[in-house]
């Protein structure tokens, strides 16, 4: 039942959030794919998880629209790999989408009464 | 480790992305695979157990293609190698194809250029040619189900169309089953007076119902009913819209409207539709019922007039049919009337095939002609092809190591090949258009139909196929030839040698061809230079310089017998005191004219009379006194006729030289009896006074026929021609002359007025246009093989380039390699004129109805042709060749 109702929440949250997330993680630093992954599953206690089947057309569609851009990079001792780092134009849509964000998240606690939780 | 790469790459297959763009993808998740795989193995799965976790998270379900399929697009790319292309839509894969052909083309702008531009000359002369041919030949008549009206005729002992006595045509009306309806209708020139110049107007006498049977209606007024065609009835006309407007200005009161037409009162009661023209051009129609008079001679069986019958087959009945029908009549009818009707037949023809059957032949040849001239431009294009093929050969092979089927390698070629004679096409149409105003305003107006030629959607069409049809005709060749690669060999080899011999073989074979139409062709066109030069160079047994001649025709009853005999003399007096005018007479007919004389059997008088079929007949001339003079005819034997020869002096004639040596072979004819007719007719009989020189009466090709000169004031003739020599330029002497005839008459027309130049010119204009176009396709045809063969000789040099360094390294002459080069050249274009000659004899055959003077085998045509063709394709091979002897061999032997 449990595991059920975190799939539900899963999907749902990933639905309105994903855009946000990746672009928050590529906010400071250029990441690649699976370290991106890695990030959202820890930092959320692995409560959210992206599959590879999903990420990826995830960050090209990001990347069509110009928020993100990924190139190869081959670091010394290590394999080349495609980091993406956000672009001018995402960091106003990041902006943006965090006050979005924000005010949903806040609307949301004022209905259900979980401020002082 | 499991090959993620493989993994992933799968995947993707059905997205058909950029192989490029799937490349990254491949690596990116790939690496992202490998981690994800290191992670769940360190964190104590087992491999199994972590390939197949990590395979299911790769598909998750289809999110993947799904998601990717919204970001990806899907180019339809040229595949990198063209024949490995997995697409199976048959239309993008032509203009692919297409794409393709053009950037090659673009590659080698003077290749193309040369190619397009034989493509359209060959082109464009075949589409102004069938422009002509559909317009004269092929298009239906415009008249209701053309294809089932008849045109009928009767023939004479020599097989000749004549016009078809009277009562036989209401014989032929009453008895025949072939037909749903007949018509009768007679040609006949119309005085129309009354208007400000009186005019000379070609026009018909039809039977009533003869509009209705073409179903053609006037767009005014009415048409004729069966009251109007009848003897006595109220003379009624339908006139032109021609000639409503010309004359009449549209008017639509012209309706009941009286004029005066041969001197009588006729009735307008309608105005023909606008284009209405039946065999040539009329103005004016009226009923034939009223002529059928004893006087009129229409009645009699044995008079043949230009009188034809037009009829509808019944449903279901063939033209042969019908034809079968019309001999067995006449047949009947040479049975039943033995003396006016013995040796007549008749016959039934469509009448669009009667109308163009002088000019088909001519056509026809023509036709022929142009399409020899594309096939040598096809067979140009295919050679200057297989060198292309040559030097393309590596390409080729290499897409077919690369796995390109062979099917996929003849297409491509192909759709190259139709991309080029589709722009020939274009630039075929361009020139085709050119053509035809040239040819136009070339061509006679005695053409039926030409004033219909144009470019229409038919002509557009055949353009379209033949265009189409090219392409396939010489890409067909090449591309199969490019098949027979050697893969190995030319990979190795650079292409250099592989597969040349028989490429050379087929270039060698098609140079053969070329030559041997080029012959045909030039033979041809020689054929027709000799027969204008025979016509232009005939003995007419006249003199044409200065010769002014203009006809009228007394018509109406007010001109009787003695009023026609006091107008010509009236005529000759005035005509002779006019200054600048040295001499002039009178005629029924001029020589060169058939059909203007007046041909009648005869019997002599010394001799037994034959049975009525083989009576003799002749040409009989009414004409004044001085004709001979005036045209320069000479006396041969007795004398000519003088002023004594009148109306009541002993009938007398004079005979030319044929008929006096057909008649009366070792005698003196002078004093001999003839009378024109049957035994049994009423004329009278005539005495032989003189024999004088033949004349080409019946036409500059036709032999000069038996003919009898009777003088014109013992048979005073309506229609007249006169004839002036003038001192100076005979036109400027026209009106002067019109109007010393409109001093004794002015409502006379006076029309035809020519020199005899003009009238020489015109009778021959068709042989000169036939030679005109024959000799300028001729021409394209000798400039393409010239061409041809420089093409592929040239080449050949190069290809042979070491052979012949080799050559001059060993010893041999710049002359030796001359001699090899131009030899060989030579033997191929033997060889050709030999092929020639023998499809020339076959060919030839087809133009002998256009021919005069020179028989359609003619050896002095044949061999001074071939010679010219040797010398060009000689002169052709001998530029190659000096480049060949002026070969470094040390170059040579570098070379490569």
């Amino acid at each position: 039942m449990q595991y059920k109702e975190s799939q539900m929440l899963d999907r749902e949250l990933k639905k309105g959030s994903a855009e946000l997330l990746i672009l928050s993680l590529v906010e400071d630093q250029p990441r690649h794919g699976y370290e991106i992954s890695k990030l959202i599953e820890m930092r959320s206690g692995g409560t959210l998880r992206f599959k590879v089947a999903s990420l990826y057309p995830l960050l090209y569609r990001l990347e069509q629209r110009g928020w993100v851009q990924g190139r190869w990079v081959e670091k010394a001792g290590q394999r080349r790999r495609r980091y993406y780092r956000l672009t001018p134009a995402g960091k106003k849509v990041l902006a943006a989408q965090r006050d979005t964000w924000r005010e949903f998240v806040d609307a949301i606690n004022r209905i259900t009464g979980m401020e002082h939780a | 480790m499991p090959d993620w790469k493989q993994e992933v790459r799968l995947r993707l297959a059905v997205l058909k992305i950029d192989p490029a763009r799937e490349q990254e993808i491949v690596e990116e998740l790939a690496e992202h695979l490998e981690d994800r795989y290191t992670e769940l193995l360190s964190a104590g799965a087992s491999p199994e157990y972590a390939r197949r976790a990590i395979s299911d998270e790769l598909s998750d379900g289809d999110l993947l293609i799904q998601g990717l399929r919204r970001t990806e697009r899907r180019v339809a790319t040229e595949p990198v190698i063209l024949g490995s292309s997995r697409s199976r839509n048959m239309t993008t894969g032509l203009l692919q194809d297409i794409r393709y052909g053009a950037r090659t083309l673009k590659k080698s702008p003077g290749f193309a250029a040369a190619v397009v531009l034989m493509l359209a000359l060959g082109i464009g002369a075949n589409t102004a040619i069938f422009s002509v041919v559909y317009a004269v030949l092929l298009r239906p008549l415009p008249f209701a189900e053309p294809d089932r009206l008849i045109f009928l005729a009767e023939k004479d002992l020599e097989g000749e169309l004549i016009g078809i006595a009277y009562p036989n045509y209401e014989e032929f009306r009453e008895r025949a089953g072939s037909f749903a309806e007949m018509a009768a209708f007679l040609g006949q020139s119309f005085n129309l007076t009354g208007l400000e110049k009186p005019v000379r107007l070609q026009g018909r006498k039809v039977s009533w119902n003869f509009l209705r049977l073409l179903g053609v209606a006037p767009q005014l007024g009415r048409d004729f009913v069966e009251q109007d065609d009848r003897p006595g009835a109220v003379p009624t006309a339908l006139i032109s819209d021609g000639l409503w407007n010309e004359r009449f200005g549209g008017r639509s009161d012209v309706l009941g409207e009286p004029v005066r037409i041969d001197g009588q009162q006729y009735t307008i009661i309608g105005v023909l539709p606008p284009m209405f023209e039946f065999i040539r051009r009329g103005d004016i129609f009226v009923p034939l019922g009223p002529s059928l008079t004893e006087a009129s001679g229409l009645l009699n069986r044995g008079n043949h007039f230009a009188l034809f019958g037009l009829a509808r087959l019944k449903e279901g009945v063939s033209v042969e049919q019908a034809s079968e029908e019309m001999k067995t009549l006449a047949a009947q009818l040479e049975q039943q009337y033995p003396v006016t009707n013995k040796g007549v037949t008749a016959t039934a023809q469509e009448l669009k095939d009667f109308l163009v059957e002088d000019i088909r032949p001519a056509l026809v040849v023509l036709l022929g002609a142009v399409g020899f001239v594309l096939l040598i431009a096809c067979v140009n294009v295919a050679n200057l092809l297989l060198v292309r093929a040559t030097r393309r050969q590596k390409e080729i092979a290499l897409r077919m190591a690369l796995g390109a089927s062979r099917g996929r390698i003849v297409r491509q070629l192909l759709s190259e090949s139709l991309l080029i004679s589709l722009l020939g096409g274009g630039a075929g149409l361009l020139v085709g258009h050119w053509a035809m105003q040239g040819l136009l305003s070339l061509a006679t107006p005695n053409i039926p139909r030409l004033d219909q030629v144009g470019l229409d959607t038919t002509t557009l069409i055949f353009t379209l196929s033949v265009s189409v049809l090219t392409g396939l005709l010489f890409g067909l060749l090449p591309a199969l030839q490019s098949l027979r690669t050697d893969l190995q060999a030319t990979l190795k080899e650079g292409g250099r040698f592989a597969g040349g011999a028989v490429r050379e073989r087929t270039r060698k074979v098609l140079l053969v061809a070329e030559v041997a139409l080029a012959l045909v062709l030039l033979i041809g066109a020689g054929l027709m230079l000799r027969t204008v030069f025979q016509l232009t160079h005939v003995d007419m047994g006249f003199k044409t310089e200065n010769l002014l001649s203009m006809r009228f025709i007394l018509s109406g009853d007010a001109y009787n017998p003695e009023r026609r005999r006091a107008f010509s003399s009236e005529c000759l007096a005035q005509l002779e005191a006019t200054p600048g005018v040295e001499s002039a007479a009178l005629t029924l007919s001029l020589p060169l004219f058939q059909g203007s004389g007046w041909q009648s059997v005869f019997i002599t008088g010394d001799k037994s009379v034959p049975e009525s079929k083989d009576l003799p007949s002749a040409a009989f001339t009414p004409v004044s006194s001085n004709y001979f003079d005036v045209m320069g005819i000479r006396l041969l034997a007795g004398r000519m006729f003088n002023e004594a020869d009148t109306a009541t002096s002993t009938p007398v004639v004079v005979v030319n030289q044929t008929l006096a040596r057909r008649l009366w072979p070792g005698e003196d004819p002078v004093g001999k009896r003839l009378k024109q007719g049957f035994a049994e007719d009423k004329t009278p009989w005539r005495e032989v006074m003189g024999v004088v020189s033949d004349v080409r009466q019946n036409g500059i090709d036709r032999d000069p026929p038996m003919q009898v000169y009777i003088p014109l004031q013992q048979e005073p003739m309506r229609s007249l021609i006169v004839v002036a020599r003038t001192a100076g330029d005979p036109l400027a002497m026209a009106s002067m002359i019109e109007e010393r005839i409109h001093s004794i008459d002015k409502d006379l027309p006076v029309f035809n007025v020519r020199t005899m130049d003009q009238l020489l010119d015109e009778s021959i204009a068709q042989q000169q246009l036939a030679m005109a176009l024959l000799g300028s396709f001729a021409l394209l045809a000798l400039m393409l093989a010239a061409m041809g063969i420089y093409g592929v000789m040239s080449y050949a040099v190069t290809q042979r380039t070491h052979e012949i360094g080799v050559r001059m390294a060993m010893g041999a002459q710049p002359s030796d390699v001359l001699r090899l080069v131009v030899g060989q050249g030579l033997t191929l274009a033997l060889i050709g004129v030999a092929v020639g000659i023998s499809a020339a004899l076959a060919m030839t055959r087809l133009m002998a109805s256009m021919l005069f003077g020179v028989s359609s085998t003619d050896p002095l045509t044949f061999i001074s042709i071939s010679l010219l063709l040797i010398a060009v394709a000689a002169l052709a091979c001998y530029v190659p060749a000096r480049r060949a002897a002026r070969v470094d061999p040390m170059v040579a032997l570098r070379y490569e």
